[in-house]
């Protein structure tokens, strides 16, 4: 017998042999398998794959910031593993992590511009300087004809600081656009309101390691284990026994493995945590000296909530008073409580009122700026962060003001461009972005790296909205998404893997992302093609600074100089990927901010910084703000016609947005039922006849969706729950936004369900 | 500038740029995974298995991933699945995600039923390994599996499974889908394999709600969970209701060399050379068929290896001893040789081919997939082989005795058929309800013809034609294809309808 690697192997593995000798025990099948030890800390890796190299790259699905190890042959990506050494992760990945080389290869990629035909009406290649040309043309002609409103941009969480702020500075100092937003409206627009009016800056707080140190921790419209699993693995190494609450409608995973599991009635959260301020109070339960030295609305935020007694919130959230009380107590109790949202609360009617509540109970009972502590959002796409402080949307550059003339002075002097290129007035909100495009006022739209037609709420209208278009242009991996397949031009981009860049991540954490695989066909990465739009616009004499991610980096440094996320103290790519990345502020050593946590002295930065730990907020006078309002009935509440909630969310772990990527790995798909699948309650399933594995429509006032019943008592009774993932979801959502964010609403709108009990699959 | 962009994006930054990280020598896999490890290699009687944590498995399905990704396999490929468990329990509100792989088995089915010996449960570790080179790619491991875990590669032409990593094992390091679990919910340790098999006994026993009976195979994994998981939980999509592969090749060789059989033992009572020569055809026709379904048919010579345990080796083995002499004798004839001792021959090649059938139903029973078991197969091979019997005397010979044995044959198999429709449709295992389910939906079509064919071949035409005085050859022959196709659709419908046991949610797709 010739099997090489078992000649060494110890004797556990026994060999037999006698007329085994007709066996074959090595070949070339069984060596496609074999492993071999690998260099750079790996362990055993496949043989065929083991790396001659390998590269550090922050993934780019989520705000998680995970680092990967990419294994390189021959300066080429062919696997990779989670990275041990990076302090998010420490060796772990989600199955998304795993298989994020895999979406690069798709048959679907975009390798050349494609324009279309205004004869056949079809999707024709081109070449770049014909897309270029076009792209500036209709632009052009459009903002000559209608003026700067007339054209807006989509833009993006999931392209890196770098081009994200290009394509931001491009659009609004260049080109001369107005209105841009990103799909970070989508997720983390309701985080960035609530933070800004309560600490004076866009800023959440804390450091991962407050997972480990919290003896209470309350998950929040957070699935964290399927849509954060490494954010739960944080949680599983808490060394506190921390005791772990869930506030959701819905038994989700998270639900099942925390300790307890408030299940109050959709959307009623607001007054839930009205209810539990008022029993902290009732019961003198509040940190009176935080409040007193670093606050400021206690008194008015105290008289609001003192008619949501528990009794009174009780029947409205669909839970005992003595559950809320309980609630209280246990938050008393904690000596470092964390309040961890997501998007259960950010997609809500009055979502930021609700984070605001939220925040609130962290201030009044001091779980502020210590360990284990804060009131946290959990950040949903890989650069959600990046995103609030560098596209220049809501912000300008930096995490600056469009409306103040200082901060447009000191943009334009870091840019070295003249400040009255930069506007005056402040971005429209996506969802006013897209009411224009209906009405055949904005006529002009550049999507990035954003599936409109398929994500935006309620987008069974978006078809006859995008048709009004003179000229949408999509910017993508893939021009097959549901929006480039609407397009009139589309430019083939490279994705991540192929580009290098900065990701910030959910706790400030900004990381390097680092091109490892070559872009297929003409894909040029998002930089690039900016580069090229600037050139051919004309306005490359204002972008000559813009020659590679790095060098915008330093220009971003110098951006946030003196702002709260200072970060004039890197030194560049290398000292990021030295440190495993470094959470904002780092100002360079000397300047002043506003906040004194544990400023590096040494090369190595802490890599484990909150903020706020001397009670000092950004706001004017340094205290934080409670900030309350009127609850109020989301827009579509359930009726005798349309009599079920419709809760959206994360399917699995194994799925991302509108699936571009995920849907492009046959692992992941793997990962979830191939058919779309509505989870009903018992007692809303049996009146139907409703039985698990039946067919089933779900319909709301804007259309319908057809799906496998899944009868579980896991949804709450009278709601249904769908994931976000399939196109067909969002048709049923209500366009209903939060008045101060402008946030969507994903998770409340009005169904009735029909069973099909005889329909074949 | 355009040139220049397009030139700089094909271009990677330079290796030696990331130099630093040669030195940056991360610490090892090795260290924090000795927990999730047993201290010592397994005594004798025991063996290293999986053990899930069930309350720790919350669903994030990195395994699944990291064992593609840490073992490089194909595409599509990899030896970890996860399901979803629900609870339709007002009061027990509960999901739970499963995570599954190979239980190396201490009995282990797709060992027993491998015809080449590609299976090698390791004596000292206890770990089923699958031997690549030596795989066939006959695909039988995939149906004498009940968990469904080998899966067959149309590109290599073999079947692969899960190994635990024994090549990760021998260095101290933990298996890819142990390693890349954030939560730590899945260990090795040791298990008495006295243990499993008394805890197999009960003949209820499964892994888990919806799992097959632990008997079948005596899965060596073990899943703890604070709480016992409530029997009441039900898998968030039932696969059980996909269509199972058509092996076609499986098809047409059950049915030819059942036909062609009973058209030898018509051959022996009616000596009439032209049954022979349709034994010789529909036998030599199965045999090659057969060959089609090998992934890797140039190494089928080996088929005879396993025929200490594996029913499939011993099919061949007899279906080897029963067509070389069939084709002989029918060779023979055509040439108009007479052969020394042609009536023994005879006899011995159906007495291969009975044994044969006998072996052929054994293949599908020891599956025990719930519509295979006992006469299911059994007697439904054997029907077929009297039927055959039956159309090749009415061929050779249209008169009332050839009909009666039509009669009995197809009156026979449409009780039998009736018979086990009749308890699938009572039965509480779902997987023969939901066979039931897909033969009256999807497979409605060829269900119905498959009838439809029987009844005309078998009963209308011969019963219209006999008064008539006697049949034309067109008319016989007619009646003879009908009866062929009906058996095909029988078979084809036996393959696609055949809810094989899975484990909850488990989502490999088959290829066929």
């Amino acid at each position: 017998m010739a099997h090489a690697w078992l000649d060494g192997a110890p004797p556990l593995m026994s060999a037999r042999t006698s007329f085994l000798q007709f066996r074959e025990f090595d070949g070339p099948l069984t060596r496609d398998l074999v492993q071999s030890p690998g260099q750079f800390g790996l362990g055993n890796v496949p043989d065929r794959l083991n790396p001659d190299s390998v590269r550090s790259s922050v993934c780019g699905f989520c705000s998680t910031g995970c680092g990967l190890k990419i294994h390189l042959r021959d300066n080429a990506a062919v696997n990779l593993s989670a990275d041990p050494a990076y302090p998010v992760n420490q060796g772990m990945a989600c199955p998304k992590g795993w298989e994020a080389l895999t979406p690069l290869s798709a048959p679907d990629r975009a390798t050349v511009p494609l324009l279309r035909d205004p004869v056949s009406g079809r999707l024709e290649p081109c070449d770049w300087d014909t897309a270029l040309q076009t792209f500036v043309l209709k632009i052009r002609a459009i903002m000559d004809r209608y003026g700067p409103d007339s054209v807006a941009w989509i833009g993006t969480g999931q392209m890196p600081n770098e081009e994200l702020a290009f394509l931001g500075a491009l659009a609004k100092f260049g080109l001369g656009f107005i209105h841009g937003d990103g799909n970070t409206r989508q997720c983390m627009a309701t985080a960035v309101a609530a933070y800004k009016e309560c600490f004076g800056f866009d800023a959440p707080p804390y450091t991962y390691e407050d997972f480990e140190e919290s003896d209470v921790i309350l998950l929040i419209g957070s699935n964290l284990c399927i849509a954060h699993p490494i954010l739960w693995q944080r949680v599983l190494r808490n060394r506190q026994n921390a005791k772990i609450i869930v506030i959701d409608p819905r038994r989700t995973e998270t639900a099942v493995a925390a300790h307890e599991h408030l299940a109050l009635k959709p959307k009623s959260d607001l007054i839930f945590f009205y209810a539990v301020a008022n029993d902290l109070i009732a019961n003198g339960w509040v940190d009176q000296r935080y409040i007193d030295a670093h606050t400021k609305g206690y008194r008015e935020f105290a008289a609001h909530v003192a008619e949501w007694t528990p009794e009174r919130a009780a029947t409205i959230c669909g839970l005992e008073a003595s559950v809320i009380r309980g609630l209280a107590r246990t938050i008393h109790e904690g000596k470092a409580v964390s309040f961890w949202w997501t998007m259960g609360i950010n997609q809500g009617h009055e979502s930021t009122r609700t984070a605001q509540a939220i925040i609130a109970l962290a201030l009044m009972t001091g779980n502020m700026g210590r360990p284990g502590t804060g009131a946290n959002s959990i950040t949903g796409q890989c650069n959600a962060m990046g995103s609030r402080l560098f596209s220049n949307t809501t912000n300008l550059l930096g995490g600056h003001d469009f409306t103040n003339e200082a901060h447009r002075k000191k943009v334009a002097r870091v840019l070295g461009i003249d400040w009255k290129r930069i506007p005056l007035r402040n971005s429209l909100p996506y969802h006013q972005i897209m009411e224009r495009v209906a009405a055949g006022e904005i006529k002009g739209l550049w999507i990035v790296a954003t599936n409109t037609a398929h994500s935006w709420i309620g987008n069974g209208t978006i078809p006859d909205a995008l048709a009004k278009l003179d000229f949408l242009v999509v910017q993508d991996m893939y021009h097959t998404t549901e929006t480039a397949r609407k397009s009139h031009l589309v430019l083939p981009a490279a994705g991540w893997g192929e580009k290098d860049g900065t990701f910030i991540n959910s706790e400030r954490r900004i990381g390097v992302t680092r091109a490892v695989s070559r872009a297929p066909g003409e894909a040029l990465s998002d930089f690039r093609i900016l580069r090229l739009i600037a050139h051919y616009a004309g306005c490359h004499h204002l972008f000559g600074r813009w020659t590679s991610p790095e060098a915008v980096f330093g220009m971003l440094q110098e951006l946030t100089c003196g702002q709260p996320c200072d970060i004039t103290g890197i030194d560049g790519y290398d000292m990021l990927e030295e440190n495993g990345g470094i959470q904002w502020p780092l100002p360079s050593p000397g300047m002043e901010i506003a906040t004194s946590s544990d400023v590096m002295s040494t090369p190595r930065v802490s890599n484990h910084r909150r903020l706020f730990e001397d009670g000092q907020f950004f706001t004017a006078d340094g205290r934080a703000r409670f900030v309350c309002d009127e609850p109020r009935e989301p827009a579509e509440p359930v009726d005798e016609s349309h009599p079920v909630v419709l809760l959206t969310g994360r399917g699995t772990s194994a799925q991302w947005h509108t699936e571009t990527r995920t849907g492009k790995s046959a692992i992941l798909q793997r990962m979830h039922p191939s058919e779309l699948i509505v989870e009903v309650h018992p007692d809303d399933a049996e009146p139907l006849g409703l039985t698990t594995g039946m067919w089933v429509t779900v319909s709301s006032r804007r259309g319908s969706v057809r799906a496998r019943a899944l009868v579980t008592s896991a949804v709450p009774e009278g709601a249904v729950f769908l994931p976000m993932h399939h196109p067909a979801v969002n048709v049923l959502t209500f366009p209903s936004f939060d008045p101060h964010s402008h946030q969507p609403s994903y998770k409340h709108c009005a169904v009735r369900l029909t069973a099909h009990p005889s329909a074949a699959p | 500038m355009l040139d220049e962009l397009l030139d700089e994006q094909r271009r990677l930054p330079a290796v030696e740029r990331f130099s630093a990280w040669h030195d940056r020598t991360a610490p090892g896999p090795g260290a924090r995974y000795s927990a999730l490890l047993p201290a010592s290699v397994p005594a004798p009687g025991q063996q290293y298995a999986f053990e899930v944590n069930l309350d720790a498995c919350t669903g994030c399905k990195a395994c699944v991933a990291a064992c593609h990704a840490l073992n490089g396999l194909e595409e599509h490929e990899t030896w970890r699945s996860a399901g979803l468990l629900v609870s339709e329990n007002r009061r027990h509100s509960h999901r739970q995600t499963v995570t599954t792989a190979c239980h190396h088995c201490v009995d282990p089915g797709c060992a027993n039923g491998c015809p080449v010996l590609a299976y090698e449960k390791d004596e000292n570790t206890g770990i089923v390994r699958h031997l690549d080179d030596q795989c066939i790619g006959c695909n039988y491991c995939t149906m004498t599996c009940s968990y469904g875990v080998p899966q067959y590669l149309p590109s290599r032409g073999i079947v692969r499974k899960c190994d635990m990593c024994r090549q990760r094992l021998d260095e101290g390091e933990a298996p890819a889908c142990v390693q890349a679990c954030p939560s730590g919910a899945i260990r090795i340790v040791l298990v008495e394999k006295a243990d499993a098999l008394a805890a197999a006994r009960n003949a209820d026993v499964s892994l888990l709600p919806g799992a097959p009976p632990s008997r079948i195979t005596v899965p060596s994994t073990r899943y703890v969970s604070r709480e016992p998981v409530a029997p009441t939980l039900i898998p968030e999509q039932d696969r059980s209701t996909e269509l199972q592969p058509a092996h076609w090749p499986l098809v047409l060789m059950l049915v030819f060399s059942q036909a062609g059989a009973g058209a030898l033992a018509t051959y022996l009572i009616l000596p009439d050379s032209r049954a022979l020569y349709a034994a010789a055809a529909l036998a030599g026709a199965g045999n090659a068929a057969a060959i089609l379904h090998l992934g890797r048919p140039l190494k089928a010579w080996r088929a005879w290896m396993g025929w200490r345990k594996s029913w499939l080796s011993r099919e061949i083995i007899t279906f080897g001893l029963h067509v070389p002499p069939l084709l002989i004798l029918a060779a023979a004839a055509w040439l108009g040789m007479k052969l020394p001792l042609a009536g023994a021959i005879a006899s011995l090649s159906l007495a291969a081919g009975i044994a044969g059938i006998f072996c052929s139903g054994m293949v599908y029973h020891v599956t025990q997939r719930p519509s295979w078991v006992g006469g299911r197969s059994l007697l439904r091979f054997a029907l077929t082989a009297l039927l055959g019997g039956a159309a090749a005397a009415w061929c050779v010979r249209p008169e009332t005795p050839a009909l009666i044995a039509l009669v009995i044959a197809v009156t026979a198999k449409l009780a039998a058929e009736s018979h086990w429709h009749r308890l699938a449709v009572v039965s509480e295992n779902p997987l023969l309800a939901n066979g039931v389910m897909v033969l009256n939906s999807t497979l409605g079509i060829p269900y119905r013809l498959r009838f439809l064919f029987l009844l005309t071949g078998g009963l209308f035409l011969p019963a219209f034609s006999l008064p008539a005085g006697g049949s034309s050859a067109a008319f016989t022959l007619t009646a003879a294809a009908l009866l062929l196709a009906g058996e095909i659709l029988e078979r084809l419908l036996f393959f696609r309808a055949a809810m094989p046991w899975h484990m909850p949610g488990w989502t490999a797709r088959h290829h066929s």
